[in-house]
C-alpha cells in the first residue's frame, strides 16, 4: 500500500476537505475517507487555524482558508507539524501533534503572517500634509497625551518658548509607549521590554517628565514650564497592539521601509486604534522597581517647584489587572481580522 | 558532478551550520568574476548576499537586517533563471525552510525547467552540539551547557533552541523538506572530514559538489570563523549575562562577537577544547548511526564517506563549561580587558580627531553666518514664510531654482 492510500492520510484529506467546507469538528473526533488533494497534508497548525476560522461565524471566505493551509509561520518558532494519526510514520523531525494541542502563540504567529501577506501588494498613499495651524507651545512626555493636545499640528515656530510636559500614570505611560512603538515592529513582547528598562534602571526618554522638564528649565528658564498630569486617553487594547506588533514585524521581511511606513499610517495604525481597551500592568518582578522610579518622578518634580496642573500623587497610580496580552483574545483579534480582511481605504 | 557545463542548473547549498559554509562562501564569492568566465554564476553583491536571500524566502527578522531582506530571494531566483550555465546558492541557514519554502524556492528558480541540485554539507554530531552552543553564546544567549543539552535531549523539542537545532541539523528531515521532489542522483552530502584531516579535504568535496574540481582559483579567506575553548566561551558567557541588558545588538555585533570573540578569544590555543559528556557522547552516537542508515537507504550522493558521521574510538576527556577553572578563566579575561583598552585608545584618537574637526567647521560655519548677506535672506524667508502670498512666492521660487528644499 502506498503511502497515499494509507488510512490515516485519507482520513486527513477528507478532514482538510471538511474545513475547506467551513467544518468545525476536532481532529480527535473526526471521521471520514478521501483522496490526497495535493503534494502534502497541510500541517497541524496551519489546520487549527483553519478550524478556528470557521469556529467564529459564517463559513469564510475560501481564499483565506486556503492562504492559511499553504502558509507557513514567519520568524522563530515550532516548525510546521504533521498531523498525528495522519502522519508519514518518519522517526525523523519534530513529532506529530493534534491539533488541540497547538500553542496559541504558534497559531497566532501564523495568522500574523498571513495577514502581513495579505498588505504586501497593497500601496496606500499617505494623506497629503496641510500646512495647519502652529501649535502654541511644545508639547512633550505621554505620546497618547501629546497626540491629543498637538496631533496634526506644527511645531511651533519658536525654538524657545514654554515646554508644557504631558503625563499620567507612570504605568500608564510605559504602556502608552510600548504601544505605540510597537507598531514599528521593532519591539519585544511587553514583559520583556519592561524588564529591559528595569534591568538598566530608566526609563524610556519620552517619559522621563522630572527630565525632560529640567533639561527646558536649564535652557529656557524655570518658568517656562508646565507639568500637567491627567488622565491618559484611551490606549489601543493590548490584543490589538500584540497582533499589530507581530503583523508589522512580519511585514518588516515583506515590504520596503516607505511602504511599511505608509502601510503602518493608513491600514495598520487607524485599525489599531479602532480597538482601544485597558492598559497592561507592568509585571509583578517589576512593581518595585516602577514604584520607585514613579515615586522618585513626583518627588523631583514637586521639588523642583514647576507649575503642575493636577496631582502629582497621580504618577505612582496603578489600576492595570493584566500583565500580559491574554493569548486567547489576541488569536480572536487575528481571526475576526482574518475573516473580515484589513480596511485599505 | 563533472566540471562541464552545459546547460541551465542550480546548485542549491543549504546547509548545514558548522560545516566550513563561511569558507566556502568566501571563496565562492572572492572567485566570482573568474568563475562566470567558466559558466558558473555566484550571484552576491557581498559575502553574505545570499544571507538576505535565505531570510527574505523564510520570512525570517534577524536584528534589523531584514529590512535590507526585502525581495532579496526572486532576485537572486530572477537571476539564476537568466544565467544560462550554473548558478550556486549557499546559506547554511536555508537548512530550516520549511515545505511551503522549498516550494516556493523551487519554482522561482524554474523547477523543474531548471535543473536543481541540493547540497548539504554534514558534520558528525559531537562535534556539532559543542559548535552549536558556542555559537548560541556567541550571539547573546546565556543558557549554561547543561540546559542547552538537556533541551536538545527534549523529544518534545519545544523551546527555540531545540527548535532551531534540529531545524539546521537533523539531516534526514532537513532533506525530506529539500529533497522530496528530487532524484537521489540530484541531492549531494558533502561530509566534514575527521579532525586532522588534511586542510584542503573539505574543499576538494565542495568542489566536486560544485562542479569546480581542476579550477585554479584563489582559496585565501580573510574571515575565519575560529572556535573558542571552555574557558572562553564560559567568560563569554558571563559577559553576556552581566552587559546584555546595556549593550544594543549593533555593539555587541562589533565589540563581543567580532572584536572579543574572533579577533581575540579564538587565537588562544592550550585551552581545553568544548566536547560532550560521555552520556550525551553515546547518544549522539547513536542518533548519528540511525541517521546514517536512513541516508544509505535514500541512496543520495555521498562526497566524503558516511562514517565521517560517527565518532570514533572513545569519548573524549570531558571539560566542563558550567564549571571552568577558574585562573583559566581570569587568564582570558585579562587578554579580553587588553583588547578592550586598545581598542578604547583608538576609538579615543579617533574622537579627538573628530572634535578638531567639528571645531574647525563650526568656526568655518560661524563666520559665514555673519556675513549682513546672509542674515538679511534669512529674514526674508522667515517673513515671507509668515503670510500665504509669501509661501506661494516662495514656492514658486524654490521651483525655479530646481529643488524643494525648506533653507533658503
Amino acid at each position: 500500500m502506498s503511502a497515499v492510500e494509507a488510512p490515516g492520510l485519507r482520513r486527513g484529506w477528507a478532514w482538510v476537505a471538511h474545513l475547506r467546507d467551513g467544518g468545525t469538528t476536532p481532529w480527535a473526533e473526526f471521521d471520514g475517507d478521501a483522496t490526497s488533494q495535493g503534494p502534502w497534508l497541510p500541517g497541524a497548525i496551519q489546520l487549527e487555524l483553519a478550524r478556528q476560522l470557521n469556529l467564529a461565524g459564517d463559513a469564510p471566505s475560501p481564499e483565506v482558508v486556503e492562504r492559511v493551509l499553504a502558509a507557513s509561520a514567519p520568524g522563530r518558532g515550532l516548525p510546521d507539524l504533521e498531523l498525528i494519526g495522519a502522519d508519514s510514520g518518519s522517526e525523523f523531525g519534530p513529532r506529530p501533534v493534534d491539533p488541540a494541542q497547538v500553542p496559541l502563540k504558534e497559531l497566532i504567529r501564523l495568522g500574523t503572517g498571513v495577514l502581513a501577506e495579505e498588505l504586501v501588494g497593497v500601496q496606500p498613499a499617505l494623506p497629503r500634509a496641510g500646512r495647519g495651524r502652529r501649535a502654541r507651545q511644545h508639547v512633550e512626555g505621554d505620546p497618547l497625551l501629546v497626540h491629543r493636545q498637538i496631533g496634526g499640528l506644527r511645531e511651533p515656530r519658536a525654538p524657545g518658548g514654554r515646554l508644557k510636559v504631558v503625563g499620567s500614570s507612570l504605568e500608564n505611560m510605559l504602556y502608552d509607549v510600548w504601544a505605540m512603538r510597537s507598531l514599528t515592529g521593532s519591539v519585544p513582547s511587553w514583559g520583556r521590554w519592561v524588564r529591559r528598562f528595569s534591568e538598566v534602571d530608566r526609563l524610556p526618554v519620552g517619559i522621563d517628565l522630572a527630565t525632560l522638564a529640567r533639561r527646558w528649565s536649564r535652557q529656557h528658564g524655570h518658568h517656562q514650564v508646565l507639568v500637567s498630569l491627567e488622565e491618559s486617553p484611551a490606549a489601543p487594547a493590548p490584543e490589538a497592539v500584540e497582533a499589530a506588533r507581530q503583523v508589522v514585524m512580519a511585514l518588516r521581511v515583506l515590504v520596503p521601509a516607505d511602504q511599511l511606513h505608509r502601510l503602518r499610517e493608513v491600514v495598520v495604525n487607524p485599525w489599531v486604534f479602532a480597538h482601544p481597551g485597558p492598559a497592561l500592568g507592568v509585571p509583578a518582578t517589576e512593581r518595585p522597581w516602577l514604584a520607585r522610579n514613579a515615586g522618585l518622578m513626583a518627588d523631583r518634580i514637586v521639588a523642583a517647584g514647576y507649575p503642575v496642573h493636577g496631582d502629582p500623587g497621580m504618577l505612582t497610580t496603578t489600576a492595570a489587572t493584566s500583565a500580559a496580552p491574554r493569548p486567547q483574545r489576541v488569536l480572536q483579534t487575528v481571526v475576526t481580522l482574518l475573516r473580515e480582511g484589513w480596511d485599505q481605504r | 558532478m563533472g566540471s562541464a557545463v552545459s546547460a541551465r542548473r542550480v546548485i542549491l547549498h543549504v546547509g548545514t551550520p558548522k560545516t566550513g559554509t563561511s569558507y566556502v562562501q568566501d571563496v565562492l564569492y572572492n572567485n566570482r568574476i573568474k568563475l562566470r568566465t567558466e559558466g558558473i554564476a555566484y550571484p552576491a553583491e557581498r559575502f553574505d548576499g545570499h544571507f538576505l536571500a535565505a531570510l527574505d524566502l523564510m520570512r525570517l527578522p534577524w536584528g534589523g537586517l531584514e529590512q535590507e531582506a526585502v525581495g532579496a530571494w526572486d532576485a537572486l531566483a530572477a537571476e539564476a533563471k537568466r544565467w544560462p550555465g550554473t548558478t550556486i546558492i549557499s546559506h547554511e541557514i536555508l537548512a530550516t525552510a520549511s515545505r511551503a519554502q522549498v516550494k516556493r524556492a523551487l519554482e522561482t528558480l524554474g523547477h523543474p525547467g531548471t535543473e536543481v541540485h541540493v547540497v548539504l554539507s554534514v558534520r558528525d554530531l559531537v562535534r556539532q552540539i559543542p559548535a552549536e552552543w558556542q555559537e548560541n553564546i556567541k550571539h547573546r544567549r546565556t543558557l549554561s551547557y547543561r540546559a542547552f543539552l538537556d533541551q536538545l535531549q527534549d523529544p518534545a523539542r519545544s523551546g527555540n533552541i531545540a527548535t532551531w537545532f534540529w531545524g539546521v541539523q537533523e539531516i534526514p528531515d532537513i532533506l525530506d523538506r529539500w529533497a522530496s521532489t528530487l532524484s537521489p542522483e540530484q541531492v549531494h552530502l558533502v561530509t566534514v572530514p575527521p579532525s586532522g584531516a588534511p586542510k584542503t579535504l573539505l574543499w576538494e568535496r565542495f568542489a566536486t559538489a560544485f562542479g569546480l574540481t581542476g579550477m585554479d582559483l584563489d582559496l585565501h579567506v580573510e574571515r575565519v570563523n575560529a572556535s573558542l575553548g571552555v574557558p572562553e566561551t564560559a567568560l563569554l558567557r558571563r559577559i553576556n549575562q552581566a552587559a546584555n541588558a546595556e549593550v544594543e545588538p549593533v555593539h555587541y555585533r562589533t565589540l563581543v562577537r567580532e572584536l572579543l570573540a574572533h579577533q581575540t578569544l579564538s587565537l588562544r590555543s592550550g585551552s581545553p577544547r568544548l566536547a560532550l559528556p560521555e552520556p550525551v557522547w553515546e547518544w549522539a552516537r547513536d542518533l548519528s548511526q540511525s541517521w546514517v542508515g536512513e541516508i544509505q537507504k535514500r541512496g543520495y550522493h555521498v562526497i566524503g564517506d558516511l562514517d565521517d558521521l560517527l565518532p570514533s574510538g572513545e569519548p573524549p576527556a570531558f571539560s566542563d563549561p558550567d564549571d571552568p577553572r577558574e585562573r583559566q578563566v581570569n587568564r582570558a579575561a585579562v587578554e579580553a580587558i587588553k583588547a578592550l583598552l586598545l581598542e578604547n585608545v583608538r576609538m579615543r584618537e579617533v574622537e579627538d580627531d573628530l572634535h578638531r574637526r567639528l571645531a574647525e567647521t563650526e568656526q568655518a560655519l560661524e563666520r559665514a553666518y555673519l556675513r549682513p548677506t546672509y542674515r538679511l535672506r534669512e529674514k526674508t524667508v522667515r517673513k515671507l514664510e509668515d503670510s500665504g502670498a509669501g509661501r506661494k512666492a516662495m514656492q514658486a521660487y524654490r521651483f525655479v531654482r530646481g529643488r524643494n528644499s525648506e533653507s533658503a
